[in-house]
């Protein structure tokens, strides 16, 4: 999978992985092998302080998490999942960069907690003031176009707009506005994060040019999260390479692409049975 | 292997305690060392809700763990007659099936269950063991469910039994047969005599590799209204299963649980668990929202990355650790112990014909 870039940093591969629901830590291990993904995110959400302090300890869960991301040269991405305010966002992306020693985050601020749809306004407050603060931060954010490019303008290195709800698996919701946001944020890097919840879902979001996507359920809650993984990895793989190839027009009128002219007999009438 | 004259146990969990019992009624010589008091238990086990759900379980569990929870349903019965007519006690032991069930806006996460189930050739409705229930069917089974449930995946041959009924006995036939049961003893404050049978769970942390503990919350209840089986519920953020754990004057116990959280922590239930719990508590029987709680716990289950129970030789040949049982520890015991007697010789007197039944099977 070849390498792009965001900020100055190189990021290994197209295709990042949440760390959630896997049935168990070596499962959710082998599948970040099959997967080789650029970032894996992890969830600090639920917890006291203290209590996060445990898990990074040599026999907790985030052990077994943080190994299997330095074997497979993947990078570890924290997240604000559950936050519901800029203020919480803050203080837990705070706490993710003294624990795991990394300026970047995944930003995310719950508006809904049906839909568990981004909260634009708090999205934006959060982004500015932990850009102050010197990270790096990646906004999981609805497909508004003046979202995008606000957040974008503030300093985000790339925006992470939904394909569909969280954990839904509905894929690319909205094509039209997805296209759009790639049209006119044409430099900009566009990540699709949640709701992918198939292999060609996250080949068609590569396929419209976006620059990578993010998935957890589809890959954790699969029978076999380790084939799944490799399945999603071939697919982003697949798509992206068909974006740089260039992908046909759609064409109202069919076209044979083979000429009749100079093919023998082909004005001979046709076998009837 | 000749049988060793002398063992030494750590820990008084379930496994802990079913080894003093079975090898101190063989006649050898027995210690069982256990860092918490007798009045105050400190295991996993004396939290658990002791279900023996193989089927249930599957979707969460390896089938290795499957395997061992569809024979240990074979041994329990056995085993809980030889310690009832030893003690005297009745440790609730009810094999009357579980119900697993979801709210009709979730039906999604039915099927999900139900093709995790198919995936693993256990296709609700093809089966004996696996079966699918119509609302008139789940309503006479138990009338008290929400009447908007309008299916039930049944699992007729699953059981549960009261762990700390069960508990208190095995302490009290091991010592009948001769064992000695030191409490508030940490395995470091006496010196082991002969074999050592290591099963402190996450106190064993120190001496097992990635051995970690996964917190789990729960809730007592009381209540007159009656649930004859385990229930569970199918939610797309939490499982949650209702436990009934035995009657007393009119009222009928029950434990729901259970949170499963990536914590080595022992701290008592948060709100947001308890009320998650809850919530989904009222959802799946309305009626018992003028049931007691009685009581809030939590603990930490022993889990290894793979979620496997493992059996580890260790002082050269004279010990094993017995440990990673995870949320599945009344699932798995019976079983382990045939394994520890059939692979490592340990006068267990546990009946073989059953695992060849499932071998040929």
């Amino acid at each position: 999978m070849d390498a792009f870039t965001i900020g100055a940093e190189k990021i290994s591969s197209r295709l990042w992985l949440g760390s959630s629901l896997y049935p168990s830590p070596k499962v959710m291990g082998d599948a970040i092998q099959a997967a080789s993904p650029g970032f894996v995110t992890v969830s600090l959400r639920r917890q006291s302080a203290m209590q996060l302090r445990q898990q990074v300890s040599e026999h907790g869960h985030w052990h077994i998490l943080l190994q299997a991301v330095a074997t497979s040269g993947s990078r570890l991405l924290p997240n604000t999942a559950g936050c519901h305010s800029a203020a919480e966002a803050v203080n837990l992306a705070q706490l993710a960069r003294e624990l795991f020693a990394t300026r970047w985050i995944k930003l995310e601020v719950i508006g809904d907690d049906y839909t568990l749809q981004p909260h634009p306004l708090q999205l934006v407050e959060a982004a500015r003031e932990l850009i102050a603060q010197d990270f790096i931060v990646l906004p999981y954010c609805t497909d508004d176009l003046v979202l995008c490019s606000t957040l974008l303008e503030l300093g985000c290195p790339a925006v992470m707009p939904w394909g569909a709800p969280i954990g839904t698996g509905r894929g690319l919701m909205n094509i039209y506005q997805l296209k759009t946001l790639r049209q006119r944020l044409a430099d900009a890097t566009l990540i699709i994060d949640a709701g992918i919840g198939k292999p060609s879902q996250a080949m068609a979001a590569m396929e419209l040019g976006y620059d990578a996507v993010l998935l957890n359920t589809a890959v954790a809650r699969a029978h076999d999260p380790v084939s799944m993984a490799s399945a999603f990895r071939q697919a982003v793989d697949a798509g992206h390479m068909a974006y740089q190839a260039g992908l046909m027009v759609e064409r109202e009128q069919a076209v044979a692409s083979t000429p009749d002219i100079g093919k023998p007999f082909w004005q001979q009438a046709e076998v009837r049975l | 292997m000749t049988a060793p004259a002398a063992f030494t146990i750590y820990g008084a969990g379930l496994m802990g305690s079913l080894l003093a019992w079975r090898l101190a009624r063989q006649g050898v010589k027995v210690t069982l060392l256990e860092r918490a008091a007798e009045h105050s238990p400190q295991s996993a086990a004396w939290t658990a809700a002791a279900m023996v759900a193989p089927w249930a379980e599957r979707s969460a569990s390896t089938f290795d763990v499957f395997r061992n929870g569809e024979l240990s349903l074979q041994l329990w019965p056995q085993l809980i007659s030889e310690l009832e007519s030893e003690t005297g006690m009745s440790c609730g032991y009810q094999c009357n099936g579980s119900l697993v069930v979801a709210h009709p806006a979730d039906r999604n996460e039915m099927q999900q269950f139900c093709d995790q189930l198919s995936f693993n050739g256990l296709t609700p409705g093809m089966s004996e063991q696996v079966q699918m229930l119509d609302a008139a069917s789940l309503r006479e089974l138990e009338p008290n469910i929400n009447a908007e449930f309008r299916q039930a995946v049944w699992l007729p041959q699953e059981a549960h039994l009261q762990q700390r009924i069960l508990l208190t006995a095995l302490w009290r036939a091991a010592r009948q047969a001769g064992a000695e049961l030191l409490f508030e003893t940490a395995a470091e404050q006496q010196p082991a005599q002969g074999f050592i049978l290591d099963c402190r769970g996450t106190g064993a942390a120190e001496d097992i590799q990635q051995l970690r503990g996964v917190r789990g919350e729960v809730l007592w209840l009381e209540s007159e209204q009656r649930i004859s089986r385990p229930l569970r519920l199918l939610h797309p953020r939490y499982h949650l299963y209702l436990v009934p754990k035995g009657e007393s004057g009119g009222r009928y116990q029950y434990m729901l649980g259970a949170t499963e959280i990536e914590s080595d922590d022992r701290s008592p239930v948060s709100v947001r668990s308890a009320m998650e719990l809850l919530s989904a508590l009222y959802c799946l029987v309305p009626a018992f929202s003028e049931a007691r709680i009685i009581a809030f716990d939590s603990n930490c289950r022993p889990a290894l990355p793979d979620h496997n129970a493992a059996i580890i030789p260790f002082n050269n040949g004279q010990g094993l650790r017995v440990n990673g049982l995870f949320r599945h520890g009344y699932l798995q015991a019976p079983a382990l112990l045939l394994t520890i007697q059939q692979h490592f010789g340990l006068p267990l007197s546990m009946n073989e014909t059953y695992q060849q039944e499932v071998a040929c099977a």
